[in-house]
């Protein structure tokens, strides 16, 4: 992608607008929030494609969706409407507490293998979606979480064990 | 964990790494060697396939309709107040950009609601008349100036 340059943030939208809203989608489980998620990060594409330095463009990019995805965590857990899990417990509790039916019908979906990925640490789950939901490499995932390489390794193998064990 | 066995005598993450194609070339030669010699880092290795295959079988999910509509719109700019130009050329511009996203043919709108929970700004476009051209007038309410200060 960086030798691409210059993009438009209209072609960063038709080229991973979708990719966002999964990556959001996984993550959360959610897909009111994936929505909004989708929209909070073209927007700062938008501002901050002026200020981008040629380099890892998916780097770049995924590291302002995560600050996004993360923002939006944050906001939730000060007025708690959504299910948006950061660790099994949490998820685990919302679930228990009146949440909408669309949230269950939409867990439903991809049943088992979402399930687990929600019950997931959010380190774990985010270095696994980033490597096997959207397909960055380590390299990609390591400037987007801003961590060492070897610790994408390491938590996209524990995260992966971790599932395994949840997975029949 | 599989093996009371320390981690370090066999590869460990280093599995992962192998079957993603992130290790150097020497690195992947000794994986490729020890593999060849040690039924529990080849279990190890089959377990990563499975849950690596799992995860890229999850469909990749097109956007939903709260993201897309079928109705072509065009939604042209006009100045209506200053506090509104920001936020509708953003709107505007993301609709556009929304559409560039949907498939041949389908034109992309954000739903009103949508727009005004993330921005504070209701916007809608006209999901009933194809084609229509509508103004940015139409787009907001009566009720923008809370809206964009809430």
């Amino acid at each position: 992608m960086s030798e691409t340059f210059p993009l438009t943030w209209e072609e960063v939208a038709r080229s991973h607008g979708r990719k966002i809203y999964n990556y959001a989608y996984r993550l959360s489980g959610n897909p009111h929030d994936a929505n909004d998620l989708v929209q909070e990060v073209l927007l700062r594409v938008r501002s901050g494609l002026a200020e981008y330095q040629p380099g890892s463009f998916e780097g770049w990019l995924w590291r302002i969706t995560r600050n996004a995805f993360l923002d939006e965590v944050r906001k939730r857990r000060r007025r708690p409407t959504l299910p948006f899990p950061d660790d099994s417990d949490q998820v685990l509790a919302s679930f228990s507490s009146p949440a909408p039916d669309e949230v269950l019908a939409d867990l439903r979906l991809d049943d088992d293998i979402q399930k687990a990925l929600s019950d997931l640490p959010y380190e774990f789950r985010e270095a696994v979606v980033m490597c096997d939901v959207i397909g960055l490499s380590y390299e990609e995932i390591s400037i987007a979480v801003a961590i060492p390489v070897g610790t994408v390794r390491s938590r996209i193998h524990r995260g992966r064990r971790l599932l395994r064990e949840r997975l029949t | 964990m599989s093996s009371e066995r320390p981690l370090a005598l066999h590869l460990g993450e280093v599995v992962s790494a192998y079957l993603d194609g992130e290790l150097p070339p020497l690195e992947r030669r000794r994986a490729e060697s020890h593999l060849a010699g040690c039924d529990l880092c080849r279990d190890e290795l089959t377990d990563m396939m499975f849950v690596r295959a799992r995860l890229r079988a999850l469909p990749m999910l097109e956007l939903p309709p709260e993201l897309t509509t079928k109705a072509p719109v065009v939604a042209p700019i006009y100045r209506r107040a200053k506090v509104l130009v920001g936020a509708a050329a953003a709107a505007v511009t993301m609709v556009l950009a929304l559409a560039a996203m949907a498939s041949p043919g389908d034109v992309v709108a954000l739903s009103g609601n949508e727009f005004s929970m993330t921005y504070g700004a209701r916007a809608s476009l006209d999901q009933n008349q194809t084609g229509r051209l509508v103004p940015i007038e139409n787009l907001f309410f009566g009720d923008i100036d809370s809206g964009v200060n809430g």
